[in-house]
């Protein structure tokens, strides 16, 4: 079945062309949603939402157009309500009961490479915007122009925001890390290529 | 460190595709999770409320804002009431405006605040305002509200940081305000001697010269309803009684 005919397929309401959709685009769904979130539950719970999305108003979708653009945007959306969402949760908790935030990610922390985890945490505290553009951009390989179109803004905004985000980035290195490597923190000391 | 956006991004992108592996490891397919919810009726779909979030979230909220209304209200003497006009008794509304005790009402806030036009008290020409300044008023205002006939509305403004004293007593049926004896100054507002108020209940205010504290009662006609304002931070420290005077005749003096 090509994507086409699973696209139409689904349009017409059959839930078998939607699953072959599912099951093409699945994989790229949750590498999106994983860049945007950086947080591997969430954004499994980002994808089947923004799957189920897609089929209730697959009537908004031309079936001679291809699905993935169309999906990305449902994706980026749902992600962003997501994102919100956590953060609000993640407020509340701290406020209510005193849960320490944001908690400690189990893929992040199984970074082997103490280089790599500060750099995981690093962009973790860069604007969201910012750190959206370069996990895009450095995640995934998407170029400006996809990037644009995925987080629906001009490309322009896009390299200004990987711009951006590359300084604080480069300054937040010089701050805490030029002068005072430690060993483990060196580019080649454990890096696992 | 990271001198050049290519060694930095290469680092990133390194660390983020080691990152993505490692998650992507762990996905499973999200199809049978889309599935069972693609056969779960809509409603069965919309997300509750956890019930462990019921107390902190709702309840104690509630709670809070339901004490922090009560704590304010009974730390707030009623300073400012409306009466319905009186020759509407049909409508005998009563409402209620609270003020904090401390803080000092204009009457043109109070009026701005009840929604009605005013006409200006100081500096009006006599003929608008008919209305008189006269020391004393009440601590005991406890006069019941009767509807009077008379069409005319009044409005008692008690100024700022002054204090009344009006001693009540009854006597036989009148109009609600049927004399009101005594003088004052129309120029200052001055109390000169002891006036007395009947009231279509029979009650009867008698206003003490040596009272230190003012009262102004201007009648105004097209008011549409009466307005009592006892302004706070005076000696009445008690909340005072739901009702009091509600109308006054034309001619106060």
């Amino acid at each position: 079945v090509t994507e086409l005919e699973a696209v139409a397929a689904m349009c017409a309401g059959d839930e078998r062309g939607f699953e072959e959709l599912v099951g093409l685009f699945e994989r790229r769904a949750f590498a999106v949603a994983l860049a945007m979130t950086r947080d591997p539950a969430l954004a499994d719970d980002v994808v089947s939402e923004a799957f189920l999305r897609a089929f209730k108003y697959r009537g908004r979708l031309d079936p001679n157009l291809a699905f993935w653009p169309w999906l990305v945007r449902i994706v980026v959306n749902e992600a962003h309500t997501a994102i919100r969402r956590r953060a609000r949760r993640e407020r509340l908790t701290h406020v209510l009961i005193r849960v320490p935030h944001p908690r400690e990610d189990p893929v992040e922390a199984a970074e082997e490479n103490a280089l790599g985890r500060w750099l995981l945490a690093a962009i973790r505290s860069l604007p969201a915007a910012e750190r959206e553009a370069i996990q895009l951009r450095l995640m995934l390989d998407m170029d400006e122009k996809t990037i644009a179109h995925t987080l629906g803004c001009p490309v322009g905004t896009i390299k200004v925001r990987l711009h951006r985000g590359r300084k604080r980035l480069r300054a937040r290195a010089l701050r805490e890390l030029d002068g005072f490597l430690p060993d483990s923190l060196s580019l080649g000391a454990d890096r696992n290529v | 460190m990271f001198d050049d956006d290519t060694e930095l991004d290469q680092e990133l992108s390194r660390v983020l595709k080691a990152y993505a592996e490692r998650a992507a490891a762990g996905h499973q397919s999200v199809w049978p999770r889309v599935q069972k919810a693609l056969r779960e009726p809509d409603q069965r779909r919309r997300r509750r409320i956890p019930r462990r979030w019921l107390l902190p979230v709702i309840l104690l909220p509630l709670l809070a804002s339901a004490g922090t209304a009560l704590a304010i209200y009974s730390h707030t003497s009623p300073i400012v009431w409306i009466f319905e006009h009186p020759t509407k008794p049909a409508k005998p509304q009563t409402v209620h405006v609270y003020y904090p005790p401390p803080e000092s009402v204009s009457l043109t806030k109070a009026a701005d605040l009840l929604g009605i036009r005013l006409p200006q008290i100081h500096g009006v020409p006599q003929t608008q305002l008919r209305s008189v300044v006269f020391q004393g008023a009440t601590r005991r205002d406890r006069a019941e509200h009767v509807p009077s006939d008379k069409g005319s509305v009044t409005l008692i403004y008690r100024l700022p940081g002054q204090t009344v004293s009006l001693r009540e007593y009854h006597s036989g049926v009148g109009p609600l305000v049927s004399k009101l004896r005594g003088s004052v100054s129309s120029g200052t507002g001055k109390f000169k001697e002891t006036m007395s108020v009947i009231t279509v209940d029979g009650s009867s205010y008698e206003i003490e010269e040596n009272a230190s504290d003012q009262v102004l009662f201007a009648e105004w006609k097209t008011l549409s309803g009466v307005l009592i304002v006892l302004n706070g931070g005076g000696r009445i420290s008690t909340p005072v009684s739901i009702s009091f005077v509600t109308s006054l005749l034309p001619h106060i003096h």
